[in-house]
């Protein structure tokens, strides 16, 4: 799959795109990591350090240092990886199309935007996870022509100026024939900041808080995900690396659909709302739940405190049988615009932004990495030692979630 | 190599910058004939004063041109130009010479000053760009402010509504020699094309934007930039301050969208790579003198090699009027950062920025 990020500059695509081939690569897949940039420095997000993606040469670049001119065929994607491509942390491939380095470097400037969409357009995507970080502005979006098959996340602060930036991303990213458009409200401070976007743009938009460990990292130039990967906005983008395995394994990508699958639901509503109550999940004899080919978060909601509730919404402690359970995608977590009731007592969605300290981020339920196609006991760390109460692990059954009724 | 003298075999590229050569002479003209039919000693010295640097700009612009090979086939007609253009420098220099030295102080002080602005995205530009624009302004400047940036957010900036901007088809005509195909309409002269076509913005600025992208096709702000950049630098008149928001990164410097400018503002934000970023635009900006503006700046310690003339404070109260989408100047007029912006806007009309 290939994901291209788009917005208005200063709104964090790079941190977006840094943190998110960061957590992708965790999950398990090959990430390859686009600069698309002629002002590259996506590599500083990815945690190379700031020598090394100084030095490091875009294609473009070294192409034409060993005399390559426009009329010459273009080696394979795979194989400018190959050449020119450096590694980053967590095994991400990390590749800048082209750098405008002096005044006069007259092929680099539209040189390095047509080689972004070369490269994007011919990068086979079956089997890894490509992640490009487009330059500032809608430019290189229309260069980058992202296709039916692609993601586009429009990313946006809550300032009018991108906010409005991020729409008309939306229309052209739309008018290029992209089904997967996702709106990203980053840097959110005050309640309705993600609700703001999403009324814009009219389409599932994540919101990622407002972080000063984010800022800290970028002043000194250092990736956000090593400096802290447990602070608020990391978490968030790993949602958002969750949310885009859903993407992947839409229904309408598969070849073969299969009976048992989740599609009706995944593609009817909004993500958020997105809600499916399961009543006595045991009783039905359920066996492994997931939405859409995603792990999902459970909730409880037999009435218990909020924290309580919040708590059991980890797994880490035991559900009642006859508990009904909310089955959220996980990457809702923090992206509930109606305040569901375990996060209303100690989570109002404003400022500061912080995660609510009994809710655990799923990377740490889940240190070996998210497994990318459903929860299973194996990737819990469950210190409680109750996440065998539930019986819900194990064997290809599948909870079929067509059949429930939305409710709540 | 061909050269593009011989009539026979020119293209519509050879057709435009000829054609282009010749109207920056004719805009030359223009100046020194209004220089010459000036009354008093100070526009007579203002007059003299602007031809120089319209020369000095053609001259900066030759220079760019020159230094791309695609441009050694007008070796010639290049040359011609350049001596052509150097006449008026020596002609106003002279003619500067013989004036009262009083007289060149205070149109000095006068005299619009010009100025681009750079750096990373979410560095502040646009914001800087918008409240100087508007507190020259207040000050009894004359200001033209143009956004050169196809995602436009300068009408925010300056309290204006939000529309499409970019110039009118009545100012422009088709050119297939031009970038993009399209030009300043050849009977438009730069200084009437502000006059027609800048909008009103708030305090008396006058507004030029190049058009927004709205479709994967890209026309509309295609069509306005070499338009704009025409009238940019052409649009010499010596009672004009002219500000132009460039946009983010490294793109439109290569591009030269700053060269209708004499100095350079390098806006740099807190983050490492907004240091990079202005790094990365010294070589672009090439000679013209620079000074680095941190923004959003929170006590922490200045970025190496970078040395910001200065600081504007990290303000809360500019990040909500952006989220409300008004102009921070007259959303919080006292907030520390507008306190610092104005006082950007009198250093640069006592020419301590501005050499």
């Amino acid at each position: 799959m290939k994901i291209a990020i788009t917005g208005k500059g200063g709104t964090g695509k790079t941190t977006i795109a840094g943190a998110l081939a960061r957590h992708l690569a965790r999950r398990g897949h090959e990430v390859v990591a686009v600069d698309g940039d002629p002002n590259p420095n996506l590599g500083i997000s990815l945690g190379v350090p700031p020598e090394r993606v100084e030095t490091m040469s875009p294609i473009l670049n070294a192409l034409l240092a060993s005399g390559y001119t426009h009329h010459d065929p273009r080696p394979h994607p795979d194989e400018l990886i190959r050449r020119y491509g450096i590694e980053a942390p967590d095994g991400v491939m990390l590749v800048a199309t082209g750098k405008i380095e002096r005044p006069t470097d007259a092929c680099l400037c539209c040189g390095s935007h047509m080689t972004t969409r070369e490269f994007f357009g011919e990068l086979p995507a079956e089997d890894r996870m490509v992640v490009a970080d487009l330059e500032a502005g809608l430019n290189d979006l229309i260069w980058a022509q992202p296709g039916a098959e692609d993601v586009v996340l429009a990313v946006a602060e809550p300032s009018v100026k991108a906010i409005e930036i991020a729409r008309r991303a939306r229309g052209i990213a739309e008018r290029l024939g992209v089904r997967s458009i996702l709106g990203v409200a980053n840097r959110c401070a005050q309640a309705d900041d993600r609700k703001r976007l999403e009324d814009v743009l009219g389409i599932e938009v994540f919101a990622v808080p407002e972080d000063p460990a984010v800022e800290r990292a970028d002043h000194l130039g250092i990736a956000p995900i090593d400096a802290d990967a447990s602070s608020p906005a990391m978490v968030a983008i790993g949602l958002l690396a969750d949310r885009l395995e859903l993407v992947r394994s839409r229904p309408e990508r598969r070849s073969q659909p299969t009976r048992t699958n989740p599609g009706r639901i995944s593609q009817a509503l909004p993500l958020h709302r997105r809600w499916i109550r399961l009543d006595g999940c045991r009783r039905r004899g359920s066996r492994s739940i997931r939405l859409g080919g995603s792990p999902a978060a459970l909730f409880c909601s037999s009435g218990q405190p909020a924290e309580r509730t919040a708590r059991l919404s980890t797994g880490q402690v035991k559900v009642e049988p006859e508990a009904c359970v909310l089955v959220r995608p996980a990457s809702d977590w923090l992206n509930v615009p109606e305040s569901p009731p375990f996060f209303a007592p100690t989570s109002p969605i404003g400022a500061p932004w912080r995660l609510p300290p009994t809710l655990t981020p799923l990377s740490r339920l889940f240190p070996g990495g998210m497994p990318g196609r459903h929860i299973d006991a194996a990737h819990i760390a469950d210190p409680t030692g109750c996440a065998s109460d539930f019986d819900w692990i194990s064997s290809e059954q599948r909870w079929d979630l067509g059949q429930c009724k939305p409710s709540c | 190599m061909s050269t593009a003298g011989s009539e026979g075999e020119r293209t519509p590229r050879d057709e435009w910058v000829l054609a282009s050569m010749a109207r920056q002479l004719s805009i030359l003209e223009g100046f020194e004939a209004a220089a010459v039919d000036q009354a008093d000693d100070l526009s007579t010295c203002l007059g003299w004063i602007a031809l120089r640097r319209q020369a000095g700009r053609y001259l900066r612009s030759l220079a760019n041109w020159s230094a791309f090979g695609s441009f050694q086939r007008y070796a010639e007609p290049m040359a011609a130009h350049r001596s052509a253009i150097e006449g008026f420098v020596v002609t106003s220099e002279s003619e500067l010479a013989r004036l009262d030295g009083e007289a060149r102080e205070e149109a000095c002080r006068r005299l619009g000053r010009r100025l681009a602005v750079v750096g990373k995205g979410g560095a502040g530009k646009t914001l800087i760009s918008g409240t100087l624009a508007r507190l020259l302004a207040r000050r009894g400047r004359r200001v033209l402010a143009a956004d050169l940036d196809t995602n436009p957010g300068l009408t925010f900036t300056l309290g204006m509504p939000d529309g499409e901007a970019g110039l009118p088809l009545e100012a422009l005509e088709r050119h297939e020699g031009a970038a993009y195909g399209w030009q300043l309409a050849s009977g438009l002269s730069p200084a009437e094309a502000v006059e027609r076509f800048a909008t009103p913005a708030p305090d008396g600025v006058r507004y030029l934007g190049l058009g927004k992208i709205m479709e994967p096709e890209k026309l509309v702000p295609r069509r306005s930039v070499v338009a704009i950049q025409q009238i940019l630098i052409g649009f010499g008149d010596p009672g004009w301050d002219v500000l132009g928001d460039l946009e983010a990164g490294t793109t439109t410097p290569f591009e030269r969208y700053h060269l209708f400018a004499d100095h350079v503002l390098v806006v740099v934000g807190p983050a490492w790579r907004s240091a990079l970023t202005a790094r990365r635009l010294q070589p672009l900006i090439g000679d013209l003198p620079t000074t680095v503006i941190a923004n959003r700046f929170r006590e922490e310690p200045d970025h190496p090699g970078l040395h910001p003339a200065l600081r504007i404070p990290f303000d809360p109260e500019v990040a909500e009027a952006e989220r409300l989408g008004v102009a921070p100047l007259d959303y919080c007029p006292d907030s520390p950062a507008i306190r610092a912006i104005d006082e950007l806007a009198e250093r640069f009309l006592a020419q301590e920025v501005l050499v």
